[in-house]
């Protein structure tokens, strides 16, 4: 029923051309693969996969596919989370009849729609991306886990050491490695070691 | 013989006979010395007159007769009558009567010697009384024993320290293992199968040798027929005739044991009953409260805002004035209605599970908690939203948000603090508050909340520990062991 007045307001201007609906999360998935929308249009609660997991797949995939994010849900952290997925669009289902028009031809040209009920999170989000940008990643970032093998990354052992004394396998030492990399932004094992020798106290 | 020689062998004479005076004098027996014609006392020493109550004065020239130390006259007939046959008395049990009216018992040697021309009589009585009052109490003592031995329904016998073989058992060792007296006699527990575990055989020795006794061991012990009776032994180094024997005493508790197992069974069938009940609850309260939320969300929600949008479709077109103003109203009142669903659906199940993850899901409640207190909450969250998926990831879920619950409710804390960290092999849930607290010992009266925390954490496979005391804040901490492997980063 909720689909049929969104239907009936999209076919209703000559801009838009409907090419395909679909049920759940992986139906709308494979969809957007095979006909390549310029926009695609996403409830927030699907069935087997999320709107919002879908747009995590059309973002990894780097589709030119744009998304709108349709959803009852009026809450912040979904916004920012949609955002950081790079959607398109974000329309409340409150107003979608009236709203959804302007937010596929905004989300068409490339800019960014946001229901006017919730576009003063905005302002929140722009507050939170600048501390978020002020503030660099450190140690605070790594688990309990990571900081036993940065531990031993101080007192310089190889992977195959840090494995035999923590009783794990050495794959999984170097995973945490890995992860611990990228928390910090360092790249390869002399700059993990470097890190490590410097904040050695502080963990 | 010369005048040399004669004074020499008066001189020996007279020397000899100060010794004898003296071991006369000094003697601890009494002594004393009588004429046998008229049985008066010529002399008694002190240790006579320490014995019978007299001074030396008032017995000199009496007899032993008149003063009463012959109790009985025809014991004093006997030993008349013995020493006048053989001239010599050894050893002659007498009872002696004393100044005081007491009895003491006496060994009686007496012995004829001549004084000058004077037969006379010498007496050494030895005191026995002690040895004689010992001896009877031991009698005494080792029937009582011998009688408690034989009539305890405990399960006793005596066994020869060194072999470890039967010396003698009782009645109920006859009737619990079956055996009859005769034929364990000279046979050793382990012989009859009664005992024989080694290890534990070798330890009660060893314990026996070192400290002499053993006290409510719990050994395992077999009858004739082969079945098992479970015995707390206790056993005790005795010395009978010179000889190391243990004395053991096993009480059988297997009855008891039967039905403390029986009885414990029974507890935890029951605990596990209502383990089961209680998972089974949580997850219907669960499922039902899903159910609630995607009926809200999905129903009544969707509709909801079918009547919103539709009341916004048509103010799209030109509509008459008082038209547009009662469309207005529904479109309000359509929008009061979806945020109370909203908020609802909220409750029952935090969307956040769903679409952002149980680190955001627990951040957000977090932040709600701390906005709706005056209590500092901090916290530290590490991402385990890789490890727990959705029935899990509500599990712990809904063990913080209890826990947080119970800290907003009844800690009076004015600090709290929710860490959640992710070790090599466990996830661990701390949740801390400087409030009220609580006695340990009421926790589990502490309500459903603790309950249901202990109950989910079982639910993740995980141990729970919960520290607190009055006035000391509370602890509870949650370790969840998880797999090794770790996902690299993207």
């Amino acid at each position: 029923m909720f689909c049929n007045g969104l239907r009936q307001v999209i076919q209703g201007d000559p801009r838009f051309e409907l090419v395909g609906e679909a049920a759940d999360g992986e139906a709308a998935w494979l969809a957007i693969q095979k006909m390549k929308p310029d926009v695609a249009i996403l409830d927030v609660n699907l069935p087997k996969l999320t709107g919002l997991e879908v747009a995590a797949r059309i973002q990894k995939k780097r589709l030119s596919t744009r998304v709108i994010i349709l959803t009852m849900f009026k809450e912040e952290d979904l916004i920012n989370r949609a955002l950081d997925l790079g959607v398109n669009g974000f329309v409340l289902k409150d107003n979608a009849v009236t709203d959804i028009v302007n937010a596929i031809s905004t989300a068409a040209e490339g800019g960014h729609y946001l229901s006017p009920a919730v576009s003063g999170f905005l302002v929140n989000r722009r507050n939170r991306t600048t501390a978020l940008t002020l503030r660099k990643p450190g140690l605070e970032d790594l688990t309990k886990a990571e900081c036993r093998i940065l531990r031993l990354v101080a007192e310089n052992k190889t992977s195959r050491a840090i494995a035999a004394e923590l009783g794990i396998s050495p794959r999984t030492v170097e995973a945490h490695r890995a992860n611990i990399c990228t928390k910090l932004n360092l790249h390869g094992s002399h700059s993990l070691l470097q890190f490590a020798l410097e904040n050695r106290s502080s963990f | 013989m010369t005048r040399d020689e004669r004074r020499r062998t008066a001189q020996a004479l007279r020397e000899s006979e100060e010794k004898c005076s003296k071991a006369f004098r000094a003697s601890p027996d009494g002594m004393a010395v009588s004429e046998v014609a008229t049985g008066r006392y010529v002399e008694v020493n002190e240790g006579y007159c320490t014995l019978c109550g007299y001074r030396r004065e008032e017995m000199i020239g009496h007899t032993a007769l008149e003063l009463g130390i012959w109790r009985m006259p025809p014991e004093r007939e006997r030993f008349v009558a013995e020493l006048r046959q053989r001239g010599v008395v050894r050893n002659f049990p007498m009872v002696m009567g004393t100044r005081a009216g007491g009895l003491r018992h006496i060994l009686l040697n007496a012995e004829s010697i001549m004084l000058g021309d004077n037969p006379c009589l010498v007496s050494v009585l030895h005191d026995v009384t002690d040895r004689l009052e010992a001896e009877q109490a031991l009698r005494e003592s080792e029937e009582k024993f011998s009688k408690a031995f034989r009539t305890s329904p405990d399960v006793m016998s005596i066994v020869d320290q060194e072999s470890g073989k039967y010396l003698e058992v009782n009645e109920a060792h006859e009737k619990t293992f079956g055996f009859k007296r005769e034929e364990v006699l000279g046979h050793s527990p382990t012989e009859l199968g009664i005992f024989d575990n080694p290890v534990q055989r070798d330890a009660i020795q060893a314990k026996l040798k070192a400290t002499g006794s053993l006290r409510g061991l719990e050994i395992v012990t077999h009858n004739r027929r082969g079945e098992s009776l479970t015995c707390l032994l206790s056993a005790e180094v005795i010395e009978l005739g010179g000889r190391k024997c243990v004395l053991r005493v096993a009480h059988d508790i297997t009855g008891y044991k039967r039905a403390e197992a029986e009885r414990q069974e029974a507890v935890s069938r029951e605990q596990e009953a209502r383990i089961e009940y209680t998972l089974q609850l949580i997850a219907a309260q669960e499922a039902e409260r899903k159910r609630i939320a995607a009926e809200l969300h999905d129903g009544v929600g969707q509709n909801i805002l079918l009547i919103r949008n539709l009341a916004q479709q048509v103010l799209l077109a030109p509509v008459p004035e008082s038209v547009r103003e009662q469309l207005a109203t529904i479109d309000h009142l359509a929008g009061l209605c979806i945020a109370d669903v909203r908020q609802i659906s909220r409750d029952l199940r935090p969307y956040q599970l769903d679409h952002l993850g149980l680190k955001r899901a627990l951040e957000a409640m977090l932040e709600h908690a701390a906005q709706a207190s005056s209590m500092r909450f901090t916290s530290r969250l590490e991402s385990v939203d890789d490890l727990f998926r959705s029935e899990a990831a509500l599990n712990l879920y809904r063990i913080v948000q209890e826990g947080v619950n119970n800290i907003l409710k009844h800690s009076r804390a004015s600090r709290a603090q929710v860490v959640l960290e992710r070790d090599l092999r466990a996830v661990e849930l701390r949740l801390e508050d400087d409030g009220v607290g609580f006695a340990p010992e009421r926790a589990g009266k502490a309500g459903l909340g603790l309950r249901n925390i202990a109950e989910r954490v079982r639910m993740l496979g995980g141990v729970l520990a919960i520290r607190s005391a009055p006035g000391r804040g509370t602890c509870i901490e949650v370790k969840i062991p998880i797999a090794e492997a770790v996902p690299v980063a993207a």
